[in-house]
């Protein structure tokens, strides 16, 4: 069952605050965090967040399709070593 | 990464009696791409030996690609073939956006901030949904950097060098 959307999404309240403040005064810190559970919120995008796995801190660069997600979809506490080595493949990226 | 060849996709077993193979896409590309290839080469990773074959059709299967290549029509001729690379030669990969990099371009490539100071070089890339991150080896140690146009605002893969621009906080997470 889904949350009830009287309450909206949950959002730790110090990763709020601490947004807030960088819009306000208009810059960009990595926000470091151990709460994998916080709804990314549109006042997020753009910051990137230090989201922990459990070992190190993952950067989270927050983009707007991202909100609505969890940051720690974007943190993964399990390695995949994968099939073989990764060699020249034709996966691309725009920055 | 600089090697001669690109690899497009991983042939992972047989399917169906006629010859056919399943195969693992590594490749952005839609499906189009790879019913224009024409011929590719399959190259054995155990061996390195690299055979040409022509790719008679390809069409995709619950998100995998099957090919069927010329003179493999049989299930056991298919399975000699399975574990296989399908890579082509560097110079006939698809033309992208402008814009957009192959991600093993980047490799390779040294990491320097905007007053000069050098991060690293680029040896990996990861992608955990959301946008792509370069992982940079340096002195410093380990680094990962959000491929985005705000923190890597310069890329210039033939001169091997990306220009970042940080966040405060991002070279401490370790």
């Amino acid at each position: 069952m889904g949350r009830s959307l009287k309450k909206g999404p949950f959002v730790e309240d110090y990763l709020l605050d601490r947004v807030g403040e960088m819009n306000a005064r208009n810059e960009k810190k990595v926000v470091r965090t151990w709460s994998r559970r916080s709804t990314i919120v549109p006042q997020f995008v753009g910051h990137t967040f230090g989201v922990h796995n459990g070992k190190k801190f993952i950067p989270v660069y927050v983009t707007e399709n991202m909100v609505g997600h969890k940051l720690g979809e974007f943190s993964p506490t399990r390695t995949f070593r994968g099939h073989a080595a990764k060699s020249a493949t034709e996966k691309s990226g725009k920055p | 990464m600089n090697d001669a060849w690109v690899t497009l996709a991983r042939l992972t077993r047989p399917r169906g009696t006629r010859g056919e193979v399943l195969a693992e896409p590594l490749s952005d590309q839609p499906l189009e791409r790879f019913q224009r290839l024409g011929r590719a080469f399959l190259l054995d990773p155990e061996t390195g030996e690299r055979a040409e074959h022509r790719v008679e059709s390809v069409w995709e299967h619950q998100g995998r690609l099957v090919f069927k290549f010329a003179g493999i029509d049989r299930i056991e001729d298919a399975g000699k073939v399975a574990g296989r690379q399908v890579q082509v030669p560097r110079e006939e990969r698809a033309p992208l956006p402008q814009g957009e990099f192959y991600l093993s371009d980047l490799v390779g490539c040294t990491v320097v901030e905007r007053d000069g100071t050098e991060l690293g070089t680029v040896t990996d890339w990861e992608n955990y949904g959301g946008p792509d991150l370069l992982r940079v080896e340096g002195p410093g140690g380990e680094l990962l950097i959000p491929f985005v146009r705000s923190i890597c605002p310069e890329i210039d893969p033939a001169g091997r060098r990306i220009v970042v621009d940080l966040p405060e906080g991002l070279k401490d997470l370790g």
